[in-house]
């Protein structure tokens, strides 16, 4: 059994969990990619905040785009929704109502977790600093999903907190997608050109994609070919077995739902969601065709969640009797 | 460490002569082999580990709800088996004639038509709606969480019955876990008894409230912002029941549900954590999000067993209190094992006389506050708090009790570079249902600042483990077959 309220708050907790983890994966491989490339490549930090969809935000409580200003909002301001401090802030918040579904070590690793991002995230002002505390970070959130992954009961409560991570996931990949593979596509060479003639700094940026979502190594063990940006577009949305690929996560998507209370609207929404992942003709690989298709990825994957919302945490508010009997 | 060590009461470790007492021996020698350097670091190592498991309880200021690390002191509180035996008879006792006093009061009223206690009385707390009800096992308050002192010569005291929503037993088990850690030594050459079964107890007396075999048992939470919060979320987790908001719930033709993902599933049992009036409100506080509307019919139906039953609230009284030795007379036909402190009833002439005359001298209480909330500690007291307590007792007698300031027992408290007398009590739990249990002990509470008297955490009140050391027991020889794998 698991209450609606509850079920809410797991599904919270997996999102923000992976978004935490998402958050200090793409900061660390900005700032590795910015120590690749030249001084004369203008350094462009505002991507950053172009994935994780605050550069209003950003806009209204900044005036310049230094590093130092963006890793502040991206980090530790408060003042930002989406910020480091508040993702860890309110997965805490999850699971202090939730953590009586959980085994303890989760909780402890969680509490310490956020009294180091709450400790540490303000006052790192050199780079080695951050990447180190990014390490800690994503170290962190894997050591919590090992452990929900290898000591929790395989129930709602644990299937509710995996479909909010991987529709989470999902939605960082495209993300990512979006604002650097269609960046590198619409600045880069066209694919028919020899790798020759590319620059040498656009392998480094197609890599950097590939390693702020923990997919270069199994990008590179599946193709033998080397780095090339339609070869990584294809990877990340539809390999069914990279568990960053927007397909694999729709997979997961799926079997948790089918194991979960039925919902007919949900398998539904769940299914548009990947026949708008399919419905993608091979030769489509401008920069605006990727656009395009990923802005309406998303928006089958926003309308997911809105289902599993009404589905699952709204239930009851209306009480039926004939439900109520037959349980 | 000890050097120089004087309380200026009974002291919990020490005897007047300053040698340690028998129980206390074994932790007296290990606490001087450490010394103070390596005392302070292991306390440190406790707090962090406290901080680090989120072990915390929420403190309200200006109106911003506080999570606080819980307080907690590294040396424990020591009591001898052979005193604890007789105390848990006692507390037995005490919750066995107080649930015959709330099934009389709801039923025939036996005892307030013999005038053992003055019908009177029961005007606070008494909720008409729970007349003629019959809970299971004629059981009302199934947990009890006393309060008991040690006065200067030593006689254990019950300060007072919380029979609404005690809380500090999941603080009792935190405490001890942090103490196996730290002090892991002193547990192999003594027999210190385990504390841990209580969830397991409560869950089932829980259980055996319900005729439905399995039933589904959840505690009852008036949610995060509760200053208990943490306590009612260990609590749940420990017993693995749900953890129950008010919103959470749906009474339908006298059956309650949860909203689930699966839909509404029913409900057999609720431990609730929130106070009576606040149970439904239909029948009570129509301005109550903390229950759910048709709790009450579902749990008259006999449909829904809540522990503590509703109603309970009626013994949970400072002057109801006075009454509880000359309830165990009537009902048991025993004499009390752990007495009353003696206390003033205002409502009476005479007494009322005297603690208007005696105020500095004595502390006044009113009858149905907790938490420390209201007390009036006379010694310690200005002359306008005791002007306007005075105006307050004339006003309204029947609301306030007075009884002599005890010089509460201590125990030796780490304080920065030193070792120093707290005052200290002791909440035990006392479970009741078909059968009874008492907690091990109980939770400790020690008063921050030295001859300070307030213990209450909400108040800066620390806590501390609570040993009940049996010193007949014999080591167990080196191959015994029986404890670990």
């Amino acid at each position: 059994m698991l209450l609606s309220r509850t079920a809410h708050d797991l599904y919270w907790l997996g999102r923000h969990l992976e978004r935490a983890e998402g958050l200090a994966r793409v900061a660390r491989e900005q700032t590795n990619l910015m120590v690749d490339l030249p001084i004369d490549v203008e350094s462009d930090w505002s991507t950053l905040l172009a994935i994780t969809g605050t550069t209003d935000t950003y806009a209204l409580r900044y005036d310049g785009v230094s590093e130092a200003e963006i890793m502040t909002f991206l980090l530790a301001d408060i003042g930002n929704p989406t910020s480091l401090v508040r993702t860890v802030s309110a997965a805490r918040e999850n699971l202090r109502v939730s953590r009586q579904l959980v085994p303890r070590s989760a909780w402890e690793t969680l509490n310490r977790l956020h009294l180091l991002v709450v400790d540490r995230t303000a006052n790192c002002t050199t780079r080695s600093a951050r990447q180190e505390l990014m390490d800690r970070v994503v170290a962190s959130c894997q050591q919590l999903c090992g452990i929900l992954d290898g000591a929790m009961t395989r129930d709602h409560a644990w299937r509710i907190c995996q479909l909010g991570r991987q529709l989470e996931r999902a939605d960082l990949t495209t993300r990512v997608l979006d604002v650097r593979a269609g960046g590198l596509m619409a600045s880069g060479s066209t694919p028919a050109q020899p790798p020759a003639d590319r620059s040498p700094y656009e392998d480094v940026q197609w890599l950097g994609v590939l390693r702020c979502l923990a997919a270069q190594h199994m990008f590179q063990r599946a193709t033998t070919n080397g780095v090339d940006g339609p070869a990584v577009v294809n990877f990340l949305l539809d390999d069914p077995q990279c568990p960053r690929s927007v397909e694999h996560c729709i997979d997961q998507m799926e079997r948790l739902l089918v194991e979960l209370p039925t919902r007919p609207t949900l398998l539904g929404a769940c299914q548009g969601l990947r026949s708008v992942l399919r419905h993608r003709r091979s030769g489509d690989v401008s920069a605006r065709q990727l656009r395009e298709h990923v802005d309406r990825v998303q928006l089958a994957l926003a309308s997911l969640h809105h289902v599993i919302d009404a589905g699952y945490f709204s239930v009851g508010n209306h009480p039926s009797r004939a439900a109520a009997r037959s349980t | 460490m000890f050097r120089g060590y004087r309380s200026s009461t009974f002291d919990e470790l020490f005897d007047d002569r300053g040698r340690p007492r028998p129980e206390a021996r074994a932790l007296v020698q290990h606490l001087e082999q450490l010394g103070i350097d390596d005392l302070a670091t292991r306390q440190a190592a406790a707090h962090v580990g406290i901080e680090a498991a989120g072990i915390s309880f929420t403190v309200y200021h200006e109106g911003l709800g506080i999570d606080r690390a819980w307080p907690f002191d590294i040396i424990p509180r020591v009591i001898a088996r052979r005193e604890w035996d007789r105390l848990e008879v006692g507390l037995v006792q005490r919750l066995v004639a107080i649930n015959h006093f709330i099934s009389d009061v709801y039923g025939s009223q036996r005892i307030l038509d013999a005038g053992v206690v003055p019908r009177e009385i029961i005007d606070r707390g008494f909720l008409p709606e729970c007349r003629g009800a019959k809970p299971a096992h004629d059981v009302w308050a199934h947990i009890c969480g006393s309060d008991l002192v040690r006065d200067r010569d030593g006689t254990v005291y019950v300060l007072e019955d919380n029979l609404r929503v005690p809380s500090g037993v999941s603080y009792m088990l935190e405490n001890r876990t942090v103490t196996k850690r730290v002090f892991a030594e002193l547990f192999a050459d003594q027999s210190i008894l385990p504390v841990d079964a209580y969830p397991d107890r409560l869950l089932r007396i829980l259980s055996s409230l319900s005729p439905r075999p399995e039933p589904t048992i959840g505690v009852l939470t008036p949610g995060i912002f509760n200053s208990a919060y943490f306590e009612h979320s260990f609590l749940a987790r420990q017993m693995g029941v749900e953890l129950v908001e008010g919103a959470d719930l749906v009474v339908d033709d006298d059956v309650a549900y949860l909203r689930t993902i699966e839909g509404l599933v029913r409900i057999d049992v609720l431990y609730r954590r929130v106070d009576d009036v606040f149970i439904d409100p239909t029948v009570f506080r129509p301005d109550s999000a903390l229950g759910a509307p048709g709790l009450m019919g579902a749990w008259r139906a006999g449909n829904l067993a809540i522990a503590n039953a509703p109603g309970t609230g009626v013994a949970d009284d400072k002057l109801v209190y006075t009454y509880v030795p000359d309830m165990i007379r009537y009902y048991l036909g025993e004499e009390p094992i752990i007495p009353n402190v003696p206390t003033y009833r205002c409502i009476d002439t005479d007494d009322c006389r005297f603690v208007l005359d005696h105020l500095a001298e004595l502390v006044i209480k009113p009858v149905s506050e907790s938490g420390g909330y209201g007390i009036v500690v006379g010694p310690h007291a200005s002359s306008t708090e005791l002007a306007d307590i005075a105006d307050q007792i004339r006003s309204d007698p029947r609301g306030y009790v007075a009884q002599p300031t005890l010089a509460l027992s201590t125990v030796p408290t780490l304080c920065d570079d030193h070792v120093s007398p707290r005052h200290v009590d002791l909440r035990p739990f006392t479970l009741l249902g078909a059968d009874s249990y008492v907690t091990c002990g109980g939770l400790t509470r020690v008063a921050r600042h030295e001859g300070s008297l307030v213990v209450n955490s909400s108040q800066g009140g620390g806590s501390k483990d609570t040993w009940i050391v049996d010193t007949e027991a014999q080591p167990a020889p080196p191959s015994s077959p029986t404890g670990g794998f």
